[in-house]
């Protein structure tokens, strides 16, 4: 069932960014964006058991989210390539900003969740950090490491794909090692990092077509 | 101390959309309403106590969510809101959607404990349903009340005031309803919604200091 529901959220993820595309242009690509940096940081929180692997809940959205900075790259004006980075910062810190506050304010004596909240954002206060982080520091690198392959290679999924392969794996042995610090076992950590970056790259790939497809189309309903 | 985070709250709130709305304009206030609703359909689910009155977190986005439609509608037109409410379903429904599926996905065991709080955190679809529904059912509404009394009499401190003592009634009656009824008595309800219901109003009230900001603002 569990392996049922992830793929379902793999489907909602991929339909969904073409059908904003479709509809809203570069604008539905942003808000897409938007959507994918908040639930992906709180989806980061949690880590998911399927097919016998420990993967990291946010891995679906977080391609999710570089496949939109790539296709923002291929079409924006050089001017605006760096506008998604502004969105995704800002995405983070009022993400953050709420999570804090909501943790913070003294709960009524009838709320039930508070120890919860507490508990599973303050008490992980290591996820707080590194996501975002990483997030902002591979939206920084990607593009440009992007652009440089896209130059040798001529070929955008190539780039895309070896990019995953090298950073995909950086990021998820970086995230694991410092957002589960308090796992004592060095395995654990080590599993949760290779099945993330195992199922990452076939998510990756996954969205080749659906990349391919929107980088050829030219004009969209507005 | 729960005063102080939430005067601390508005004042973010508020600051966050006059600077959204001078660096980028329509787009920025769409990125706070967008933003905004997603972040107050989390806080939704912790109930704080503010001055002894208990009431669900999240108010303050969720007010200043009208705030920002009043502006939008102050500088574009009431049309504008009816593509700013689209985005927001759209957000909203993939947002909730996701975040609900993943809670039911099973969790690794030896983070029982994070996954076992992540799943319980948010699996109460129920609020977070009544605070996207009540925001999205009484947006249009909103917005053709606060053009329409801008055409009576061109002020935005009576055209905001005015909207947020009808509107901000309705939202939270909407709310209230699609989140407690079957879980309190009525006279536990009645009390919610009037306590959920000044405070938003003040809220609003407030809000009408950025909507002459940006009104200003060429």
């Amino acid at each position: 069932m569990s392996e049922i529901i992830f793929l379902i959220i793999t489907i909602i993820s991929m339909i969904t960014i073409p059908l904003a595309y479709n509809y809203l242009d570069k604008k539905g690509l942003y808000i897409m964006l938007i959507i994918m940096t908040i639930v992906s940081y709180l989806l980061s929180f949690k880590v998911l058991n399927i097919w016998g692997l420990s993967v990291n809940a946010n891995v679906i959205t977080t391609i999710s989210i570089l496949e939109i900075v790539y296709l923002l790259i291929e079409k924006e004006t050089k001017k605006n390539h760096y506008n998604y980075l502004f969105l995704t910062i800002f995405c983070l810190i009022a993400t953050a900003f709420a999570i804090l506050t909501t943790s913070s304010y003294i709960p009524s004596i009838n709320d039930t969740l508070s120890t919860n909240m507490k508990g599973l954002f303050i008490d992980n206060y290591q996820i707080l950090i590194i996501f975002p982080l990483l997030l902002i520091i591979t939206e920084i690198i990607s593009p440009q490491i992007y652009l440089t392959l896209n130059q040798i290679y001529q070929n955008k999924i190539i780039s895309i794909n070896l990019i995953y392969m090298v950073l995909g794996l950086l990021n998820s042995l970086i995230f694991s090692f410092i957002a589960y610090a308090s796992d004592p076992s060095f395995l654990s950590k080590l599993n949760i990092a290779l099945a993330t970056y195992f199922i990452g790259l076939i998510i990756s790939i996954l969205y080749t077509p659906i990349f391919n497809y929107l980088t050829s189309k030219k004009k969209v309903r507005l | 101390m729960n005063l102080i985070y939430l005067i601390i709250e508005i004042i973010l709130c508020y600051t966050t959309i006059i600077i959204l709305y001078q660096k980028k304009q329509k787009e920025g206030l769409y990125l706070y309403a967008i933003v905004g609703l997603i972040l107050s359909n989390i806080m939704v689910l912790k109930r704080t106590e503010i001055l002894s009155l208990e009431i669900a977190l999240g108010f303050t986005i969720y007010a200043s969510i009208f705030i920002t439609s009043n502006i939008i509608v102050q500088k574009y037109g009431p049309e504008e809101i009816k593509k700013l409410i689209l985005v927001l379903v759209g957000s909203t429904v993939v947002s909730t959607i996701i975040i609900f599926l993943a809670t039911l996905i099973n969790g690794n065991t030896s983070m029982s404990i994070m996954n076992e709080t992540f799943d319980y955190t948010f699996q109460n679809l129920r609020i977070m349903l009544a605070n996207s529904i009540s925001i999205l059912i009484i947006l249009w509404f909103n917005a053709i009340l606060y053009h329409q009394i801008r055409r009576v009499k061109n002020k935005i401190i009576i055209s905001n005031i005015l909207t947020s003592i009808i509107v901000s009634f309705m939202a939270t009656i909407i709310f209230s309803f699609i989140a407690y009824l079957g879980l309190v008595n009525i006279k536990e309800l009645s009390i919610l919604i009037l306590i959920r219901y000044l405070i938003i109003l003040i809220i609003e009230i407030i809000g009408t200091i950025p909507i002459y900001i940006i009104n200003k603002i060429k």
